[in-house]
């Protein structure tokens, strides 16, 4: 049995971890409300820009000279995962890390890894995995411009053929308790996978219901959109991630402290129980006492 | 009469969202004049002045590269950023075309095509800045 000084003790340094955990759990509240705020402007934006994608992709009779439009053999798989640079949010990180691996091992190809966030890179080193670059990520503020320099990378690499195709881990936010890690297909841009992207192309043929002109053509149209298409992917699923990372760590954190709550309530039983017994150890002796004096 | 319901969004902010009577943007083929009724069609947006007119007045703001759609009479700009001339520091911008000539002076031959383009937008973006900023006092009066 622990002394009385020693439940004491471990009562205080509990109560401060609490402290600590309902701090982080404020912190991560406001900054969940900020970022949601970015990804209600983003949103829109960016089903414009795919709904114009797909567009392109249904005026286009293909025979554009664009290399986004080409056809290629698929040797060399990129995928970008997308992770947090701190701890202390649950299951967020092993549960994207765990999809991005699961996509990596089902596919025959090679698959290179481009982390984003010290958490996923930590993983799949771990795991031996080729990482040939690697980004740490500023959930805090996610600015445009970093997006902007990761995604003219990935450009890059596609337009150089050392990528054929290049998808995209994430987490998706529906609510502030429901997450969904995803693995989508950013390049080439909306060729087969995925029924969404399907009915997106349908819609927005019925939308316009009448061919667009191209300044200067379809295919420079291409060339200009598809990177501006790829920044934007990129920038709307890190505020995507963001704010599920900001969720996820409110939610671990408003754990933590009520598991606090209930140690602290434990142990303080504990400790009354000890002082009664003292007590009443006490008063037994010295009632014991009295009586030997008579 | 019909006007053009112009939209300007930038990923980190909608610019605006207004009826118009006239938009004129900088397209990297050259001027395009949007009126009402305009053909659908897609364009691609070069660093320049926007310049929106509506019931007599005109108004500018800069635009950094981005597309733009236009059908049904909506215009839709999606613009990697913009910004109005009150929102433009003039003396940083300045600052910025001076150090951006210096380090396109300072390129070589073996400097990275990634460290060029840069460069030449930081360039690019810090000239539109001047130009857009000059309008500031003009436009202001129709502009909340």
């Amino acid at each position: 049995m622990p002394s009385m000084k020693a439940v004491k003790r471990r009562i205080v340094s509990v109560k401060s971890t609490q402290q600590i955990m309902k701090a982080m759990n404020l912190v991560a509240a406001s900054k969940l409300q900020k970022t949601k705020g970015k990804l209600e402007i983003v949103r829109p934006m960016f089903s414009d820009i795919k709904n114009l994608m797909d567009g392109i992709r249904a005026d286009s009779d293909g025979s554009d000279e664009s290399v986004y439009a080409e056809k290629r053999d698929v040797k060399n798989i990129v995928c970008v995962v997308i992770t947090s640079d701190r701890g202390l949010c649950g299951s967020y990180n092993i549960n994207i890390s765990k999809e991005a691996l699961g996509f990596i091992n089902k596919s025959d190809k090679q698959v290179k890894v481009v982390a984003i966030g010290t958490k996923g890179w930590e993983f799949f080193r771990r795991r031996g995995k080729d990482i040939p670059h690697r980004f740490s990520f500023g959930s805090e503020t996610v600015p445009y411009e970093d997006a902007e320099d990761i995604g003219h990378l990935l450009t890059a690499l596609y337009t150089s053929g050392q990528a054929d195709e290049i998808y995209i881990a994430y987490t998706k936010f529906n609510t502030a308790l429901s997450h969904k890690p995803s693995v989508v297909k950013l390049l080439p841009v909306g060729t087969e996978d995925g029924e969404e992207e399907g009915e997106a192309a349908a819609s927005s043929l019925v939308h316009h219901g009448k061919l667009m002109s191209y300044d200067p053509d379809a295919g420079a149209f291409m060339s200009y959109a598809v990177p501006m298409y790829v920044n934007l992917f990129l920038y709307g699923s890190m505020i995507e991630s963001a704010v599920c990372e900001h969720a996820a760590r409110m939610t671990s954190m408003d754990a933590a402290s009520r598991n606090a709550a209930e140690i602290i309530e434990d142990l303080t039983l504990a400790y009354n129980r000890k002082r009664q017994g003292m007590i009443t150890q006490e008063i037994t002796e010295i009632v014991g006492g009295a009586n030997a004096l008579q | 009469m019909a006007r053009l319901h112009l939209r300007i969004v930038t990923p980190e902010q909608i610019k605006l969202e207004e009826d118009v009577d006239m938009v004129i943007m900088r397209c990297v083929t050259g001027d395009m004049g949007i009126l009402p009724n305009h053909e659908a069609c897609s364009a691609v947006l070069d660093y320049g002045a926007l310049r929106i007119i509506s019931e007599g007045g005109e108004r500018r703001i800069a635009v950094y590269g981005g597309i733009v759609q236009v059908h049904d009479n909506i215009v839709s700009v999606l613009a990697n950023g913009a910004q109005w001339p009150e929102d433009i520091d003039v003396s940083a911008a300045q600052a910025e075309r001076d150090r951006a000539q210096s380090l396109i002076e300072s390129e070589s031959p073996s400097t990275d095509s990634l460290t060029i383009q840069r460069d030449h937008i930081k360039l690019r973006r810090s000239l539109v800045q001047i130009e857009v900023s000059s309008y500031s006092i003009l436009g202001s009066k129709h502009h909340v």
